[in-house]
């Protein structure tokens, strides 16, 4: 996780990264208002945290630039005051949450986790069945947590079984899914690359979830 | 030129025997038939493949350009009409065919044709010709990968070339 501070007294920002970093965040400061918009705009961080009263421009102007330019980072802001329109105003200009100077380091900590929480929800996208999961985004396949290496075909063939888990899916239609309708090369593909699977997703782990129902088709269990 | 850079790069890496290193499972039926779907979508061609499924354990990449070096070299030269096949050869090796109908590789320049930046026609320029390197790649790779590549004449009236590939081939089990 990473994290941009952005704070212009130089001993609390000091504390704050020895702090943040001892829990196991990377983290960058800076010191500017200026400085800031561009530093969170071309850096990939998770959250920001954001002092509200800066040199050259406002923490509430740096989240509304931030804003408007289209970087929805989740931004904690540090107030010296705890009057309501201010507090207001910080939070309508892009804010997610604030804490009010003098804080504890342990309410700091749980307010950033509770943000990274709701913005940073598993986007992994990913397929599970039983102990199967695949890794859409990586195109990666695990059983019981063990890396499987599949074929590219394999993979493929592997993501349309468990889109639909515990339904049969007729060889046509894995052939269309798979392979492309108008597929024109062995005609017992789908046979050998269901074979091929088996061998690496089930015999290894003494499971039979990749099933052959004559006369219909293949399906995936997931139950083992 | 970077794409002779890159080929020369990668004639190296078969130099060192880095290329047959790779030990992944290639499944050689997917490789033909996907680039056959290529051919058909860039080219005018009539691409026919006659392929059984087989895999072999090597280098994926390197496989997937010894085919995209073979099929582009016979696209060159095809007039209308490209073949391509996957079949076993006795128990356990394969053989590769891909065919066109073009003016066919003279008897006599079928081995130089497989050494580095041979152009049997003088007057073809880098643009049309590719970097000269192409069917060197290819012989590397399946040499490193232990097979043979010749060249005869296609029954479509150009020229043949044949990789010969030594098993085992993985044995494929049927969906029973």
């Amino acid at each position: 996780m990473k994290l941009l501070i952005v704070e212009d007294e130089t001993q609390l920002a000091a504390s704050l990264r020895a702090g943040l970093v001892a829990e196991g965040f990377d983290i960058d400061l800076c010191h500017d208002g200026g400085e800031a918009v561009w530093q969170a705009t071309t850096g990939a961080y998770d959250a920001i945290v954001l002092d509200l009263m800066l040199p050259s421009l406002s923490g509430a102007q740096v989240v509304a630039r931030l804003r408007q330019r289209g970087v929805l980072t989740p931004v904690l802001m540090l107030t010296a005051t705890s009057d309501d329109a201010t507090i207001a105003a910080t939070l309508d200009a892009g804010a997610d949450d604030y804490l009010t100077k003098p804080f504890g380091f342990v309410v700091l900590l749980a307010r950033l986790r509770a943000l990274l929480r709701r913005t940073a929800p598993d986007v992994v996208p990913r397929l599970e069945v039983g102990s199967l999961m695949l890794d859409l985004e990586r195109m990666q396949a695990t059983r019981r947590g063990e890396l499987l290496t599949l074929t590219p075909r394999e993979t493929r063939l592997l993501e349309r079984l468990m889109r639909t888990p515990d339904v049969v899916v007729s060889k046509q239609e894995l052939l269309d899914d798979v392979w492309g309708e108008g597929f024109d090369g062995p005609t017992n593909v789908v046979e050998v690359y269901v074979g091929y699977l088996r061998r690496k997703i089930d015999s290894p782990y003494g499971v039979s979830s990749l099933r052959t129902v004559r006369g219909f088709g293949y399906v995936l269990h997931a139950a083992e | 030129m970077s794409a002779l850079v890159a080929d020369l790069l990668l004639l190296a890496r078969a130099d060192e025997g880095l290329i047959a290193g790779g030990k992944q499972d290639v499944d050689l039926d997917d490789i033909i038939v996907s680039e056959a779907a290529r051919l058909r979508g860039s080219t005018d061609l009539n691409v026919t493949t006659e392929v059984v499924t087989a895999r072999v354990r090597g280098d994926r990449d390197a496989w997937e350009r010894v085919l995209r070096n073979l099929t582009d070299n016979a696209a060159r030269f095809a007039t209308s009409r490209v073949r391509l096949g996957l079949a076993r050869e006795g128990d356990d090796s394969m053989r590769i065919t891909v065919e066109d109908d073009g003016p066919g590789i003279p008897a006599e320049s079928r081995v130089a044709v497989l050494g580095r930046f041979v152009r049997l026609d003088e007057h073809r320029s880098r643009q049309q010709g590719g970097t000269g390197l192409g069917l060197a790649i290819v012989h590397d790779i399946v040499v490193a990968h232990g097979g043979e590549v010749s060249i005869d004449d296609s029954s479509l009236g150009g020229g043949r070339i044949t990789v010969l590939l030594p098993g085992p081939v993985v044995a494929e089990v049927g969906g029973a």
